[in-house]
């Protein structure tokens, strides 16, 4: 509408315009018989202010008036132009790139799928747009999703790539067309790029050769009917029977305020399901989902919510991830300075948890102990760990009641490499011989700890009931939910009883997070539980001494859990995550089948110490049980990493065991999986990304189109100035709009004079 | 070890003695014991505490005329300072508390101490309910000081907290006799009333003896007696050396069990 006004007026496009370079092309004879002109007429008005019958205001109107429309007459009459190159016809080369990719297929333009645009435009031969192509350049096809290819046209597009990669589809072009007059590329996309890589790279080249790119952005900026579970954080490792809390974040369109179902799938097994109210339209919103990792192995747990009435694309209602469920059973090291009441309520808390172990190490007089849950008769006979091995082959630690004296300054090291190093858990329980009280101040494991006892050791000794409530951040953490959902573990933290401290416990270090608080008799705030990660591992400090309590309390009823679970939840987190001798890890749990898997692997020896001369090996078994050794080498950047990489050709699970030796003696081991299949990423956040198809062709010179005003686009590309092109002038002193402003002029003039009786 | 013990327990022995000489020979004893005054009780500190049970009203003086109350305050005195010594438990000595069974308090001591539970042991409902919780929830309880028939009433009374439990005899090999000292035959242990050997029975969870132990009863001897009076000289050391590597035993396996 507003072009074809634009059209009417001025004559041509607004492109014209935009690209043309603005002439006058009178002769000097003609400019000098128009400034004579110009002169008589100046002097004429001058003469004409002489008469003095006229009022001072109708004689500047008039003024004005004839002035304008004097100047309009000598502007026609200085020949003005627009001088553009444009393009020859067929001696250009012009590439159109097409997307193929799956998100093509969305049916977002009147109903109508995105691919729609390409058959009606550039597959049907009688198309306006593929002619106007044709008629001027010489077209080169490539289709693009993942890869890039050439193809004789853009018929027989399957709309069923499972990525998009722009940049990588510019530069096939470009290379492909390189040495060829090139008018610019074509480029018709939705713009979802799915590739890690920037764009930056290829635009600066396709920028440096002068490649103009029109981009044809094709489906719509946003979506009227569509939820999206756009994000679950979940973790790579879970121990088995630990109960998750997962974070979602929902988007939505046209839904808001709707509750619907958020289900979790447990290999196609339906472990959870909870009603959630969708966010305003736009916004974002973080759901959380509880569900237990029951069934060990590499599980795919699927996040869904049913897709709803007339939503436009229901693939993006589901999210996938992978979780390697362990089921070993991990060793936690529980040292007890002095008989208390607690270790033996933890014990019996975790005993039934078949994937703990809690070795407790109970000291009932100087250099008397008393060992339970052992694993050999030999273990810990000497007492607490003497050497790295020793202490680093447990993946958490619990010190309860041990001053800092009990330990040699070697264990103090050890303890706080156990954690920066090693990558362990500990936690440090309240009590007479704990933080400040227990001479920990300024040992290695002050250090570690999140929580700050410099200056907090009083002369007289602290005692205090505590109250204890979980933190804004504790009411949300997973290991704090001592029942089915938040809002009963909200209600049943409000009836927990009070605790006691003797450890006051003011301060965190920055970083650490308080997960349990409560005030104090002096009516101070005491830190009760405060966890913080400190180099490869994590430090817990829970400043009460007799959390037993919640177990024996009066109030407590006999069939109660949640001392227990709290426990569990406690001592699962400790060692969650804990890495072993050998840790692999790759970007992506999911690949498209023929995309390389790159592998990393963290090597140590038994004290946890970098080793860069291992031989390590990478042994992937696909899901047809085709076995494939690959080396993996050292990648010199950083100490213990090693690097490969595997391209799987099968769809399905492929386990990927990797096996670190030295000296023909075995470091470790660890297994991941890795799923080869079809990926969904097109359809998340699949609405048209205008701003990246504009950025593209701005930062080319190009133009951006929709499908509504594509028909601009060979012009657009034939005034370019790119490849073979010739000189255009195009006259402007025709444009109907000068004829259109003399006509408005002068009528305008006659009316004024009648109304004001002046003619 | 031993040896140790036997040095702590004769220096415990000599000082606690002549306090305790010097109380028995001044005053009137009503209904024979030591009459002292029952201390108030101290409050829940998280230190150890040495809990001794009331069934029954509540008493100003300790007498022999109320038998939970025997051996009042030298046994658990003498007691914690032996545990204390010998041990990193670092509990309180001079103070004690006294709870009745129906006392919600008794929930903030996981070990507690019962004396004399014979023929004039009454459990109340409340008491019943309230011990039968604590027990469950983790408790362990010390029983001591009774013998012949007396263990029928106490058997009825002990059905009424735990309706299902069998009270069933505990041999040298058990944990609880090996949980500091090791003591390898009851044989060691002195019958305060008979010849032979005094009987240890004991009530598991469930009364399943691979589950946790939550009574031990001290049947047909009365180890806190040679408690009370390791400082008096009435008792052979070795007697009471042997009466204090008991409770040790007793008190550091039910914090650790």
């Amino acid at each position: 509408m507003f072009e074809g006004l634009f059209r009417f007026l001025f004559k041509y496009r607004p492109l014209v315009f935009e690209q043309g370079d603005f002439v006058l092309g009178a002769s000097r004879p003609m400019v000098a018989a128009i400034l004579v002109a110009g002169l008589i007429a100046a002097y004429a008005l001058v003469t004409y202010r002489r008469v003095g019958r006229t009022a001072p205001r109708d004689r500047f109107v008039l003024i004005t008036l004839r002035l304008a429309a004097l100047a309009l007459v000598l502007f026609c009459l200085f020949r003005p132009a627009l001088i553009l190159k444009a393009a020859v016809p067929q001696q250009n080369f012009l590439g159109v790139l097409v997307d193929d990719s799956r998100s093509m297929q969305i049916a977002d333009r009147q109903s109508q799928p995105r691919s729609d645009f390409v058959r009606g435009n550039l597959v049907n031969a009688d198309s306006p747009l593929l002619k106007a192509l044709s008629e001027r350049f010489v077209l080169r096809f490539f289709r693009f999703s993942a890869s890039t290819d050439r193809v004789p046209s853009a018929d027989g597009m399957k709309y069923a790539g499972t990525s998009t990669h722009l940049g990588q589809a510019l530069a096939r072009a470009r290379d492909e067309l390189s040495g060829l007059p090139l008018a610019g590329l074509v480029m018709v996309s939705d713009g979802d790029d799915t590739s890690d890589t920037s764009l930056d790279e290829s635009l600066a080249s396709i920028k440096a050769r002068s490649i103009p790119v029109f981009t044809v952005g094709v489906g719509a900026e946003r979506f009227a009917r569509d939820i999206q579970v756009t994000r679950v954080e979940t973790p790579r490792i879970a121990l088995k029977g630990t109960a998750l809390v997962v974070n979602i974040v929902v988007t939505q369109a046209g839904y808001a305020g709707a509750t619907v179902p958020l289900e979790v799938e447990d290999n196609g097994r339906i472990v959870s399901s909870e009603e959630i109210t969708l966010p305003p339209d736009g916004e974002s919103a973080t759901m959380r989902v509880r569900f237990t990792a029951s069934d060990a192995g590499p599980r795919v747990f699927t996040f869904r919510i049913p897709p709803q009435a007339n939503e436009q694309v229901t693939q993006n209602n589901t999210r996938e991830a992978l979780i390697e469920v362990s089921d070993r059973r991990e060793q936690i090291l529980y040292y007890e300075g002095q008989p208390r009441p607690e270790a033996t309520f933890v014990k019996r808390a975790v005993e039934d948890d078949k994937n703990l172990q809690v070795v407790l190490l109970r000291r009932t007089a100087p250099n008397k102990y008393y060992r339970e849950n052992l694993s050999t008769p030999d273990e810990l006979v000497a007492g607490f760990p003497a050497t790295r091995e020793e202490l680093f082959a447990y993946r958490g630690v619990i010190l309860d009641g041990v001053d800092a004296d009990s330990f040699t300054p070697e264990q103090l090291r050890m303890l706080a490499d156990f954690v920066n190093k090693r990558g362990g858990g500990l936690m440090m329980l309240g009590g007479r011989h704990s933080f400040a009280e227990g001479g920990w101040t300024g040992t290695p494991l002050a250090e570690v700890l999140p929580v700050a006892f410099d200056a907090t050791k009083s002369r007289t000794p602290y005692f205090s009931t505590i109250t204890v409530r979980p933190t804004r951040a504790g009411a949300t953490y997973p290991m704090m939910q001592i029942a089915d959902t938040e809002e009963a573990s909200a209600q049943r933290w409000e009836k927990m009883p009070a605790l006691t401290a003797v450890n006051p416990i003011r301060e965190v270090k920055p970083g650490a997070t308080i997960l349990l608080s409560g005030l104090d008799n002096q009516k101070k705030d005491q830190v009760v539980l405060a966890v913080q990660r400190y180099g490869r591992g994590k430090a817990l400090a829970f400043a009460i001494q007799d959390s037993w309590l919640w177990r024996m309390h009066a109030s407590m009823s006999v069939n109660d859990t949640t001392y227990q679970t709290f426990w569990r939840r406690l001592a699962r987190w400790l060692v969650e995550g804990v890495p072993d001798h050998v840790v692999t890890t790759t970007t992506e749990d999911r690949v498209d089948p023929g995309e390389a898997v790159p592998l990393t692997a963290q090597v140590v020896d038994a004290s946890y110490i970098e080793v860069n001369n291992a031989r390590v090996l990478a042994h992937v078994t696909a899901p047809s049980g085709k076995t494939a050794d690959v080396p993996m080498d050292w990648s010199v950047t950083r100490d213990g990493e090693y690097r490969a990489s595997f391209t799987p050709d099968e769809e399905g699970l492929y386990s990927v065991r990797v096996g670190a030796t030295r000296d023909q003696k075995d470091l470790g081991a660890d297994v991941i999986h890795v799923r080869s299949s079809a990926g969904d990423s097109e359809y998340f956040d699949a609405a048209m990304r205008a701003p990246l198809l504009k950025r593209i062709a701005e930062e080319t010179g190009g133009r951006f189109f929709t499908p509504d005003n594509a028909a601009g686009l060979p012009e657009a590309i034939s005034y370019s100035g790119r490849g073979v092109t010739v000189v255009e002038e195009h006259d402007l002193w025709d444009m109907p709009v000068l004829l259109l402003l003399l006509i408005a002029l002068t009528g305008t003039e006659w009316a004024y004079r009648r109304t004001r009786g002046l003619a | 070890m031993k040896r140790v013990l036997l040095a702590l327990a004769a220096g415990v022995v000599f000082l606690a003695g002549t306090t305790a000489l010097a109380q028995r020979q001044g005053g009137m004893r009503f209904g024979g014991g030591s009459n002292a005054p029952i201390k108030p009780n101290i409050p829940y500190d998280g230190r150890f505490t040495f809990i001794r049970l009331r069934y029954g009203p509540p008493i100003a003086y300790q007498t022999q005329r109320v038998p939970w109350s025997h051996d009042y305050p030298e046994g658990e005195e003498n007691m914690m300072k032996i545990l204390n010594e010998i041990s990193d438990l670092a509990p309180h000595i001079e103070q004690s508390n006294i709870l009745a069974l129906e006392d919600p308090e008794i929930f903030k001591y996981p070990v507690t101490y019962m004396c004399e539970p014979g023929r004039y042991f009454y459990v109340t409902d409340e008491a019943a309910r309230n011990m039968r919780a604590y027990l469950h929830k983790g408790g362990f309880l010390i029983i001591d000081d009774f013998r012949y028939n007396d263990w029928n009433n106490f058997e009825a009374q002990m059905l009424r907290i735990l309706p299902d439990a069998r009270m069933v005899d505990l041999d040298a090999s058990h944990p609880i006799f090996h949980s500091f000292f090791e003591i390898n035959s009851l044989e060691e242990i002195p019958n305060y009333y008979d010849r032979g050997s005094p009987i240890f029975r004991g009530i598991y969870e469930d009364n399943d003896p691979k589950k946790r132990l939550m009574v031990v009863i001290g049947y047909n001897t009365d180890i806190s007696e040679f408690w009370e009076f390791s400082g008096t000289g009435l008792k052979p050391v070795d007697e009471s050396n042997e009466a204090f590597k008991v409770g040790v035993n007793f008190f550091i396996y039910g914090l650790t069990h």
